[in-house]
């Protein structure tokens, strides 16, 4: 999909009056949340985990160009074919190519954010193919022709009833024209419609959520099994994954394995993970007869040779946006891309460009719980702040934020003026608001205020009442 | 013109600063990939019999344990009868099963499962205590489908398979030819979704039900 992350603004309103969406973030805060901090407590190694899977990340990192090439060494040996792709467009050529190649006719998806971040299925249905996605999620979300919301829980944003419409409209073309209201009714009829989907495709793409450079192994982790079915019935396996998602050993998978589910959605293993090596095997009864590996660079290699290199870490759990107090207030849309969240504000000027996603790196309140959360400690409001730095160094951004930005700038470089400045501000506004204790309005500060009172100040500055303490504890 | 795999490379080899690695590195890593340094694995101090069942069980599976492979037919029986499932089971082509007697009245297919089988009878490679995870491999002896397109999945797991870490599982499902097989399942749990309004349903496109029947403990836990 194309960025629209220059409308962030306007979306963030509309989602703040989206009721269903509210509701929707309500239950992400308990639900995530909790399950990841008790999973998370009940594993006295967890720290010492992250500790290493860091680790492991980082040497991955650091020696990307050794376990790339032994990766697509153990890929070929297996069977399989490995087609590099610098850009999402190459990306979506080359699958365009396998799919052709394979005389196909219809491809399903397992749920991957590299295909949603290279457009793989807008790409494919140009090119004449039907897709359907599989994981429940992003099933409802193609229904809908929406993007998802969230990196683990796409369709969170979707309520019962809409999805009940959703498939009363789409399924009467199964012969399935009953509105179910049921959860249960409607996962048992989305079983149902993409069961025949499951059997009658040529093509199954997924992603990865780790590829092993030692075995040539991709590995995929799910609770529903489509990512299985997608990647065992039909006749060719596509991959699609990022050149980050290479680590060295099953040993090592283990470890970021342990982290990923309980930081994900608090599970110390999801129902389903899967090592994939290659096509199927001579004397095998089931498996592709064709495996092939797309390994997508898009700007990847750049952020490995500069500050963002630390970002090539994550391993999409979606913690830091599940303990986002922006995100849990407007949702994934809001962010216009692919990547919502905190990861998403760091990644998505990477790949969109600073200058259309201005708004990204600022709507952070660096409370830092992103970085508290995150499984291979990625320090996402550094790498928010870089952003900020660039763009004021680029001149990106509205011209009266840079005016504020250079009169704060002002003051914070002069002591004197700044503390001359706030004693007589403090001074004024203590006067003023004494008899009330709190301004419901206050100058060029309206949007704060909209919402809730300013508390009047004392009158002393707080460098002045510290000053006095110091002086009456002597 | 040079392909995209070189322009690749070639990036990601100036990002960290070289254009070839080399023998020593090389000999380095490859050395890195037999043995991780610094291994960190879960540790628990309850019976590790019991840890395995109880981790299967608080993931919505079923766990049976009976003392003899005679046993299992009982087990395999309760399972059907008490769901109300169809009396036909696919059994996967594995020898390993041959020893199980089943009930006489079960129409037995020993074959890879198809999308309308209701139930299906598999041999894990092991059964891993940490996670309370069976390790399934692919192979002529076990086809992937049969873990997935049925409702109903029955693992058979014998107790000196039950190991220690997912490590342990991972090399229990390797073959003797040192060649990795095309998949190898992790399964915890019957198939769930809760992509509805974040609340939990099972049975989403994989098993709705997993029945696994742990053969040879001495003593059955209750249940």
């Amino acid at each position: 999909m194309e960025p629209i992350s220059h409308e962030f603004k306007a979306r963030s309103r509309q989602s703040l009056d989206d009721p269903v969406l509210q509701s929707a973030l309500k239950n992400l805060a308990t639900g995530f949340v909790d399950s990841r901090r008790k999973c998370a407590e009940a594993l006295p190694e967890f720290e010492a985990l992250r500790d290493l899977g860091t680790e492991i990340c980082d040497h991955a990192l650091a020696n990307l160009d050794f376990y790339l090439r032994r990766y697509e060494e153990q890929v070929t040996a297996s069977g399989g074919h490995v087609h590099w792709a610098s850009t999402s467009h190459d990306a979506c050529r080359i699958a365009t190519d396998i799919c052709r190649r394979a005389n196909a006719k219809k491809i399903i998806r397992g749920k991957s954010m590299i295909g949603e971040e290279v457009g793989i299925n807008d790409a494919l249905e140009e090119a004449g193919f039907e897709t359907v996605e599989t994981d429940l999620g992003e099933y409802i979300l193609q229904l809908a022709k929406e993007p998802p919301s969230h990196i683990v829980a796409p369709a969170i944003h979707k309520s019962k009833d809409e999805i009940s419409d959703l498939f009363q409209k789409h399924h009467a073309a199964h012969g399935l024209t009953e509105r179910q209201t049921e959860r249960r009714a409607l996962v048992q009829e989305a079983r149902q419609v993409l069961r025949q989907a499951f059997v009658s495709a040529d093509v199954g793409i997924t992603g990865a959520n780790f590829l092993i450079a030692d075995t040539g192994s991709n590995i995929i982790v799910t609770n529903e099994g489509n990512g299985d079915l997608t990647c065992t019935l039909p006749r060719v396996h596509i991959v699609t994954a990022a050149i980050d998602k290479v680590i060295p050993s099953v040993e090592d998978a283990m470890v970021l394995l342990r982290l990923l589910g309980r930081s994900a959605t608090g599970q110390e293993i999801t129902a389903y993970t899967t090592f994939t090596t290659g096509p199927k095997r001579d004397n095998d009864s089931d498996g592709p007869e064709e495996y092939h590996v797309i390994l997508v660079d898009n700007g990847r290699s750049t952020m490995l040779g500069n500050e963002f290199r630390e970002m090539l870490r994550c391993i999409r759990c979606g913690a830091c946006m599940n303990h986002c107090p922006v995100y849990g207030s407007i949702g994934g849309h809001a962010y216009g891309w692919v990547y919502p969240g905190p990861m998403g504000s760091v990644l998505t000027p990477m790949m969109a460009g600073l200058d259309k996603a201005i708004d990204l790196p600022n709507a952070c309140t660096l409370n830092g719980r992103c970085q508290e959360v995150c499984p291979v400690r990625i320090p996402l409001p550094k790498l928010l702040r870089v952003h900020r730095t660039r763009q004021y160094e680029q001149r990106i951004g509205s011209g009266v934020f840079r005016f504020g930005l250079g009169i704060w700038a002002f003051f914070a470089a002069h002591p004197a003026v700044y503390h001359f400045g706030t004693r007589v501000i403090m001074a004024v506004m203590g006067a003023l608001g004494r008899r009330k204790g709190v301004f419901r309005r206050m100058p060029l500060a309206g949007g704060w205020t909209q919402a809730r009172d300013l508390p009047a100040p004392q009158g002393k500055t707080f460098q002045a009442a510290w000053r006095e303490r110091q002086r009456e504890k002597e | 013109m040079t392909s995209a795999r070189d322009e690749i490379l070639a990036r990601v080899g100036k990002a960290i600063g070289r254009e070839e690695i080399d023998p020593e590195t090389e000999a380095c890593l490859a050395k890195r990939l037999r043995h991780l340094p610094d291994q960190i694995r879960p540790q628990w101090g309850d019976d590790p019999i019991e840890r395995f069942i109880s981790k299967l069980r608080a993931v919505a599976a079923t766990v049976d344990v009976v003392e003899t492979d005679a046993d299992v037919a009982t087990s395999v029986s309760a399972f059907i009868q008490k769901n109300d499932m169809p009396l036909a089971v696919a059994m996967a082509p594995d020898s390993r099963l041959d020893c199980f007697p089943l009930p006489d009245d079960l129409k037995i297919s020993r074959r890879n499962a198809v999308a309308d089988d209701v139930t299906s009878i598999t041999a894990a490679e092991a059964g891993v205590i940490e996670t309370g995870s069976l390790v399934l491999r692919s192979g002529p002896k076990g086809p992937t489908g049969m873990n997935f397109l049925p409702e109903n999945h029955i693992v058979i797991v014998r107790q000196e398979q039950l190991v220690n870490h997912l490590e342990d599982g991972w090399r229990c499902a390797q073959e003797t030819s040192n060649r990795v097989p095309r998949t190898v399942n992790f399964i915890t749990g019957p198939s769930k979704t809760a992509d509805i309004e974040q609340t939990l349903e099972y049975g989403a496109h994989g098993p709705k039900r997993l029945h696994v029947i742990l053969v040879g403990a001495q003593k059955a836990p209750d249940r």
